[in-house]
């Protein structure tokens, strides 16, 4: 009986055995040697022939969603109106016409001079400018939901990610993996974010802000695979109630939904993050059904509990119970959704992304 | 029955059933970012191996006085699929050593140590930007049989799109760079410091060019690291929910070369060649100049006015983290 609970028990600390996952440049192939700034801060010169009005907003922000991570790195940023150029020591941000949709040009320097030297000393992030872009966190200009642009803010989160130091992670679900589908979307706003495994990646290469720095979060992405170096992110799904199937899909105002029988238990699936340093417990959470895809606590609670326990430093797809009330109308569109932080019993940085929905035409 | 006839059966029975499994393709099948586009577009495709990487700055210009360093990597060329190519050949991507112990690297653009193993896809003409069809994605690795993308993700399907997915070998991932000359590298901030702060004359220069040569390493490796494997079945690090996909095992060599030679078949001959390059040559690259991005016009939606409460507040919520998080814009 003892084996048995021990082996109980070392499986509940296998399954609790985070995934930690980050990727980064380092010199002489030594681990010590990790190739990240020397100091906690470096400047991006955004040029404003490529990003101006909204652009340049939208550039701001992409920036902006990278520095809300909890190393004490952070990216200041400035504008220049002049020519742009590589190793000139400035960290520029422009647009040309390049193959893909973005790209980093990283300067570093890694010698041996009686000790190692080693450290990044410049990096560029340019934007392909042939393509159709959106300055808009609108979900109706993204193509990732219902629009055809490719949205400015994503893809500099994603390139500000190499400005730490941080490389391309495919094995999990991340910024530095897809950050075209890597969103906290609530009604009409679809926002890009750093997330957790870059986060984490940032404490691998800076350690921890020494200020409070708590941030839990859910989205209705999920990793589904890898494409090369970079991870693939689709919807998360509605699961029956035993978990063993998917639900029929079914497409809602553009958006990948599902039909749900009234009356029966399904299981929402969602993305769960820390986006902190440490690991948050008990996280209260409520199941929500919407008539719109604005979720909030106006709508209508059908179920709720907590989560046990939340790492800082492994992205968490999972599916919880939602008993379908047996009132709702027979082909009406809902949109079922959760709060988590639901109490608001943690003091985080951004209360703005612990809502997502799923939506469902009920049969 | 005689070995020899017993191996020539085999032979035929393979032949005729991989030819068997080739005919399923057709161009008609073969989407767009397929490995028949990839064939396509390559003046030249081959299988060889690194044996020696050379690196020099592109020449200067008035916007870029140091020039760009550049990789020219040359390799002993063991089987050509497609094109024609000599014995070896020397290939200039961008990124590389500038020779006083800094390094250039673009994310798109592959890096190399001597001794690896790649098929390369080729563009016709000169190096241009890159001289792989678009750069990292025209070079995949051959590691222990099995084929790999260029930055070392497992290549499992080949046949109709490329697909790569499994446990990743980032540790792939290595560039191989001299030591910089002594008189170059005394030239870095630290190295200069150093010098400084220990007072050395000139004579003393000479001492520790001495002891520089005779103790520093002559080739570094910068490598790409990561924590976090998967498991080798695509472990997706979502405990609860189930494996989200499988990957099979990479591609074997054979089976890639095979694919390679139906394309480039199915094609036939290309109609550029390749120039090679030199690192003997001086080169220009020239230097980039900002564009305006291409924006799409957007008719915002209409919030709810549930949406619009929660944003008033988010609104506050934002602009509390912005103060702590990013400094303020200036302008210069």
């Amino acid at each position: 009986m003892l084996r048995f609970k021990l082996l109980i028990t070392s499986l509940i600390v296998l399954l609790a055995q985070p995934a930690l996952s980050a990727s980064w440049l380092e010199c002489n192939s030594d681990s010590a040697k990790k190739l990240r700034w020397g100091g906690n801060s470096t400047t991006a010169r955004i040029n404003t022939i490529s990003f101006s009005g909204s652009n340049l907003t939208a550039a701001l922000r992409g920036i902006a969603a990278t520095n809300a991570n909890p190393s004490p790195f952070v990216v200041n940023t400035v504008t220049e109106t002049g020519g742009v150029s590589r190793g000139n020591g400035q960290n520029e941000v422009y647009a040309k016409d390049i193959s893909p949709p973005g790209v980093a040009q990283m300067n570093y320097h890694c010698y041996w001079f009686f000790g190692w030297h080693y450290g990044l000393d410049e990096v560029d992030i340019v934007l392909d400018s042939s393509r159709s872009w959106t300055s808009s966190t609108a979900k109706s200009a993204n193509f990732a939901y219902t629009g055809t642009a490719l949205p400015i803010d994503a893809v500099i989160n994603h390139e500000a990610g190499h400005f730490l130091g941080l490389m391309h992670v495919n094995w999990e679900y991340n910024v530095m993996g897809d950050s075209w589908r890597h969103h906290h979307t609530n009604g009409t706003v679809a926002n890009t974010y750093f997330g957790e495994d870059a986060s984490h990646g940032s404490r691998v290469l800076y350690g921890n802000q020494a200020s409070t720095f708590n941030d839990v979060s859910v989205s209705h992405w999920r990793r589904t695979g890898a494409d090369g170096e970079y991870s693939s992110h689709d919807r998360v799904r509605i699961r029956n109630s035993a978990d063993t199937a998917t639900l029929t899909s079914i497409t809602i105002v553009g958006e990948p939904g599902f039909r749900v029988t009234r009356g029966t238990t399904v299981r929402p699936e969602f993305t769960l993050e820390n986006n902190g340093k440490t690991t948050q417990s008990n996280i209260s959470f409520g199941i929500y059904v919407s008539t719109n895809d604005f979720i909030s606590t106006s709508d209508r609670r059908i179920g709720g509990g907590t989560f046990g326990s939340l790492s800082p430093e492994d992205v968490l797809t999972t599916t919880v119970a939602a008993a379908i009330p047996k009132d709702l109308v027979v082909g009406q569109n809902y949109w079922l959704g959760i709060i988590i932080d639901e109490k608001n019993e943690i003091s985080e940085t951004n209360n703005t992304n612990n809502m997502a929905y799923i939506p469902m035409r009920i049969q | 029955m005689k070995p020899q006839l017993l191996l020539r059966l085999a032979t035929a029975c393979s032949l005729f059933l991989s030819s068997h499994t080739l005919l399923a393709h057709s161009a008609a099948d073969a989407p767009e970012g397929g490995l028949r586009e990839l064939v396509a577009q390559s003046a030249a495709i081959a299988y060889g191996k690194v044996i020696d990487i050379e690196y020099r700055n592109s020449e200067p210009t008035r916007e870029e006085p140091k020039g760009v360093p550049h990789t020219f990597v040359t390799y002993e060329i063991g089987k050509v699929f497609r094109g024609y190519l000599p014995e070896k050949i020397t290939l200039r991507v961008p990124g590389g050593a500038d020779g006083s112990g800094g390094v250039y690297t673009e994310t798109t653009a592959p890096t190399f140590a001597r001794g690896e193993a790649d098929v390369l896809f080729i563009p016709g003409g000169g190096a241009g930007d890159c001289q792989l069809v678009d750069c990292v994605e025209g070079r995949f690795r051959v590691v222990d049989e099995r084929i790999y993308s260029g930055f070392g993700v497992p290549l499992v399907a080949a046949e109709k799109t490329l697909e790569f997915g499994g446990k990743p070998r980032f540790e792939l991932n290595t560039m191989e760079v001299p030591r910089p000359a002594f008189d170059k590298v005394i030239k870095q901030p630290d190295a200069a410091r150093f010098i400084e702060a220990n007072k050395i004359d000139s004579k003393g220069l000479e001492e520790l060019r001495k002891k520089y040569e005779a103790e520093a390493p002559a080739l570094y490796r910068i490598n790409m690291n990561v924590e976090g494997y998967t498991k080798p079945d695509d472990y997706s690090g979502e405990a609860p929910a189930s494996i989200v996909k499988k990957y099979r095992e990479p591609l074997i060599t054979d089976e890639f070369f095979k694919l390679i030679e139906h394309f480039n078949a199915e094609l036939g001959q290309p109609d550029s060649r390749v120039v090679l390059a030199s690192a003997k040559q001086a080169f220009t690259v020239k230097p980039p100049v900002a564009e305006l991005m291409k924006e799409v016009a957007v008719t915002t939606p209409k919030p709810s006015a549930e949406e619009i409460e929660f944003l008033k507040q988010s609104d506050e919520s934002v602009r509390k983290t912005a103060t702590v998080t990013s400094a303020p814009l200036t302008v210069k």
